[in-house]
């Protein structure tokens, strides 16, 4: 991420002047209720924070690529806690099946029938940790789960609860044995934020913090204790809190103008000299729904090209790509994005 | 009976100085004669094989002189009692009659001496031919013309290659004029005037929210930053913040909610009248 998000904190202070209607004001004091909840457990970090609201409120699937360590599954799990939503956790190996995620037909002995045997993706939030490192076959499976919010275990269709959000997790580091998500399966992702590292400060305090912790007596023996132990059982909002806030997204004003942007730019992915794939329409249509959910966090009723920009990168980006030209001459997709952004004939 | 052959064949054996050619075998067409006199031709191998020689290992000489008009090459050894037996490859390079025996030596360097074993060289070729018959060439018309067309078309890849590159420099040129001139000044200029007179499309609303961000970008030297950097370095400048609020009233606020009702007249004036002296100042 090279724009403003990835180097400042995110103001969560309302964006506009006015005094925002009640609805608006109920969401609000949700929202700040999540960032204070995640805020005891997470340093920094507020850019994911927003993105994983985005995603929430908005339906969409969300894909964090980062190195180890940035504590990517401790926000997830603290998200679910706080609003009251079911969590699970897949660590994608080369040897996982489709089953693992689905589930299966498992037959039971008592009763000599076969029955469901529902796997993690029936949950509210699956953290998909390292998606890249599982076998086409699977990741194709959870895709397939993502984008029709259904499973079919031994040919019964399933719904998957509501609300569904996948928050995959990559490592741009390691790619020995990994398989690369192809741009088709990248699409169904609202959203791929690039984490970074803190700053120093943050650092600091994460430091401080864990310094902190202490052990845990467990029987006759002690733990140390993590930052999982800190978090608190009790929910900040609840699921009503939820579909008020999916709600609220719903009503945010989206102007014609906004929207000749939207198209502006994806045509202007299609046609760019140095990309060999554009948008697809349901990269525009991520970018309406993004950028509802980010006005709506910000305490705006309308959306402005400012959300529009905040979240090109993380909308656009793994949607296009380069060709042969662009890459032998050392452009990067995020330099020909900003191009595309700044263009202004 | 059989006995006395056996005897018999072991004296002639011991008579020969225990050199047994047992087999022989050539390559190329060769044909062998007999067992101690052997016929092959120039530079086809002939194979003697399980040859057994009295005495220590033998090997054969290095062939270090390319003038020596024969070789022989020890494909495998065979050890047989205190003796060696030895698939031997010999090749003479011209025709004469050669003893194998000399180009072979013991591995110990210790004397050797041997019964000769001599292969007689034949030429292929008759006497007078010195050099293979010549095949005959099809003189065509190309071939005439050979030197010349590669000159010609030496000339057009160098006359392409001067094109593309004075060419796409220049064009390049044209193109760097046309970018220097289209300026966020010029480029709004027109959609000002439409918008002053209400006729703006939302599409070019947008083109003019857009180039408008660019004029301030140009005027505050701030090209440099990624577009949300710009967007919200602007919203804290105090002229430029109070422009994006006035046109987020403009265009993207639900129609009728403005308290105070954006007089676009007034907001977009003062771009009227700018100029790429303007912008870039």
């Amino acid at each position: 991420m090279t724009g403003q998000d990835a180097t400042t904190q995110v103001d969560s202070t309302p964006d506009t002047t006015d005094e925002p209607n009640q609805e608006i004001k109920e969401v609000i004091e949700f929202i700040d209720k999540i960032r204070t909840r995640v805020a005891t457990v997470v340093v920094g970090q507020d850019v994911v924070v927003e993105r994983l609201l985005i995603a929430l409120f908005t339906g969409g699937h969300l894909l964090l690529q980062g190195v180890p360590g940035l504590a990517k599954t401790l926000l997830v799990s603290v998200l679910s806690k706080t609003i009251d939503l079911e969590f699970a956790r897949v660590q994608f190996t080369i040897d996982l099946l489709p089953s693992d995620i689905l589930g299966s037909e498992v037959l039971d002995q008592k009763t000599n029938e076969f029955r469901v045997h529902k796997g993690p993706v029936f949950t509210n939030l699956l953290l998909a940790d390292e998606i890249n490192r599982a076998a086409p076959k699977v990741q194709g499976a959870l895709l397939e789960a993502m984008q029709e919010r259904k499973v079919t275990i031994g040919g019964e269709n399933f719904s998957l609860p509501a609300p569904f959000l996948v928050i995959a997790t990559q490592n741009p580091v390691e790619q020995a044995g990994t398989f690369e998500l192809p741009e088709a399966q990248l699409d169904r992702f609202m959203m791929l934020h690039r984490l970074v590292y803190p700053k120093p400060e943050e650092e600091k305090e994460i430091l401080r913090r864990n310094a902190q912790l202490g052990i845990r007596v467990e029987g006759k023996g002690a733990v140390a204790q993590t930052e999982f132990d800190m978090l608190s059982n009790e929910p900040a909002g609840s699921s009503d809190n939820l579909i008020s806030a999916m709600q609220a997204v719903q009503q945010v004003y989206v102007s014609e103008a906004f929207i000749e942007h939207i198209v502006e730019i994806v045509n202007r992915t299609r046609n760019h000299p140095l990309l060999e794939l554009g948008c697809s329409p349901r990269a525009g249509i991520s970018l309406i729904k993004a950028s509802r959910a980010r006005a709506l966090i910000r305490g705006r009723h309308y959306v402005v090209p400012d959300d529009l920009y905040a979240l090109a990168e993380d909308v656009i980006l793994h949607r296009i790509r380069l060709n042969y030209e662009a890459l032998a001459d050392g452009h990067t997709g995020a330099s020909v994005l900003q191009g595309i952004l700044r263009e202004f004939d | 009976m059989i006995r006395i052959s056996f005897i018999l064949s072991l004296l002639l054996i011991l008579c020969t100085g225990g050199f047994i050619p047992a087999a022989m075998t050539q390559e190329g067409g060769a044909t062998a004669q007999n067992t101690t006199e052997l016929t092959t031709s120039v530079g086809f191998p002939l194979r003697i094989l399980q040859t057994k020689i009295a005495g220590s290992r033998l090997i054969a000489q290095p062939y270090t002189d390319r003038r020596v008009p024969a070789m022989v090459r020890i494909i495998e050894t065979f050890p047989h009692g205190s003796d060696f037996r030895y698939d031997i490859e010999f090749r003479g390079f011209e025709p004469g009659r050669f003893n194998v025996v000399d180009y072979l030596k013991r591995d110990d360097d210790s004397e050797f001496t041997s019964t000769p074993l001599w292969v007689n060289v034949e030429p292929i070729l008759a006497a007078d031919k010195v050099r293979p018959i010549p095949l005959p060439q099809n003189e065509s018309q190309f071939r005439s013309y050979y030197i010349p067309i590669l000159f010609v078309s030496g000339i057009v890849w160098l006359g392409g290659l001067l094109a593309i590159l004075f060419y796409g420099r220049g064009t390049l040129k044209k193109a760097s004029v046309i970018t220097k001139t289209t300026t966020p000044a010029e480029k709004m200029r027109p959609l000002v005037d439409a918008a002053i007179a209400g006729n703006l499309t939302p599409a070019q609303q947008a083109e003019l929210e857009r180039i408008l961000s660019e004029f301030w970008s140009t005027k505050l030297n701030l090209g440099h930053l990624p577009a949300d950097q710009l967007r919200s370095t602007l919203r804290e400048h105090p002229e430029a913040t109070k422009m994006l609020e006035q046109i987020d009233f403009w265009l993207h606020r639900p129609a009728g909610e403005a308290t105070q009702p954006v007089d676009v007249n007034a907001l977009l004036k003062p771009y009227q009248d700018q100029n790429i002296t303007n912008a870039s100042d």
